[in-house]
């Protein structure tokens, strides 16, 4: 803890205000809250949507390149969990997310229902009373990768964000969420 | 990532659900997300408004007497931070919050902060680095008593919730947050 620091402004209404201004437009209540919350979307889908469901597209464990070890602070070639998923309500896909999970820093337990059970990454953080800190790096509009297009049948833009969890000061979980512009609308 | 199984946060949605019933109305989506977050509140309020402030009402210390030492889970005595705040956006109060965090569990920095200037709590988490989770305790209607009548300017019901903020297993702090039903209905 650092006794000199002085209030740090919300970076997350920075963050939406730089968004909003570059590309014109305004976000509404709904997709401001969900670049804004600390932690995964899953927690906010559920109180809008009901309990929503979770596709896993890909869930592997594999060796960190370059970029993810960055991401991550671990070694290049370290383990990690590799999670592409898509929340759902009644097949309707909601957000796009992309997980990156260094195995050293998990428990057997939470690797076992990373890799075996469909509960969000958010959920297994509840469920577990894992105690983190959300660090808010992007919030952008990006045009779609070609599987965003395939899974949400559109070539409009993207809202994308950024973050990593810590857990006792190393990051656990670095994640993407990224869903149609024209989603949450109201 | 290593503790073990907890299911106190699962029936969030059914807390919202069954206030929503009792009360014979359906909240608004950032009613319930205001509700039911686990996350800050002030840094949504900061979002949807622009920069909010927050004016402290009041700010003591005391000895926790038996409901606020189980409310802490301290023993009875020991000293605690109590202060009550409104967030509130130029003129306008959004929410009313009570906050009681004891002593022994928060070191100076914190406290300093607590006592010295109009920081939101998350705001305190946020700056000192403390890794946190919170648990919802309850969401409910009440009726406004004199006090927040006078705040508001309204004696229409209220909605709160209360939980609690965990650091390193124990309770950092115990928080109260209400707002008249009638906000945030069109945000």
């Amino acid at each position: 803890m650092n006794s000199d620091k002085k209030p740090i402004p919300n970076v997350a209404r920075e963050k939406i205000k730089e968004l909003e201004e570059k590309n014109n437009i305004k976000l509404s209540t709904i997709q401001k809250i969900l670049c804004s919350i600390e932690g995964p979307v899953v927690s906010i889908l559920d109180v809008l949507y009901g309990n929503v469901g979770l596709f896993i597209l890909d869930q592997h464990i594999e060796k960190a390149d370059e970029s993810v070890a960055e991401k991550l602070e671990i070694n290049e070639g370290d383990e990690i969990d590799l999670r592409e998923v898509i929340l759902h309500k009644n097949g309707r896909p909601l957000v796009y997310g992309l997980s990156y999970i260094p195995k050293a820093r998990c428990s057997n337990t939470v690797i076992e229902k990373l890799l075996n059970e469909d509960m969000t990454t958010g959920r297994i953080i509840l469920e577990h009373e894992i105690e983190t800190l959300t660090i808010l790096e992007t919030v952008e509009i990006r045009e779609p990768t070609a599987t965003l297009q395939s899974l949400f049948h559109t070539n409009e833009d993207f809202i994308v964000r950024e973050y990593s969890l810590i857990h006792k000061k190393n990051v656990v979980i670095w994640s993407k969420e990224a869903y149609p512009i024209s989603y949450f609308k109201e | 990532m290593t503790q073990e199984k907890n299911e106190a946060n699962k029936a969030l949605i059914d807390k919202i659900n069954e206030v929503e019933e009792d009360y014979g109305k359906t909240f608004s989506n950032t009613q319930k997300i205001l509700l039911t977050t686990d996350g800050s509140i002030t840094a949504i309020l900061d979002v949807l408004y622009g920069k909010i402030t927050l004016k402290t009402l009041d700010q003591h210390f005391e000895e926790a007497d038996a409901e606020h030492a189980r409310l802490v889970n301290t023993p009875k005595g020991e000293q605690i931070n109590f202060r009550e705040v409104i967030m509130h956006k130029d003129d306008k109060p959004l929410i009313y919050a009570i906050s009681h965090i004891p002593l022994s569990r928060c070191n100076d920095d914190i406290c300093s902060d607590l006592i010295r200037a109009d920081i939101p709590i998350g705001r305190i988490l946020k700056n000192y680095d403390i890794e946190s989770r919170r648990e919802i305790r309850n969401i409910y209607i009440e009726k406004p008593n004199d006090r927040i009548k006078e705040i508001f300017g309204t004696d229409e019901d209220m909605l709160a919730r209360d939980y609690v903020i965990i650091n390193s297993d124990e309770i950092l702090m115990w928080i109260k947050e209400v707002f008249p039903v009638s906000h945030f209905t069109e945000i």
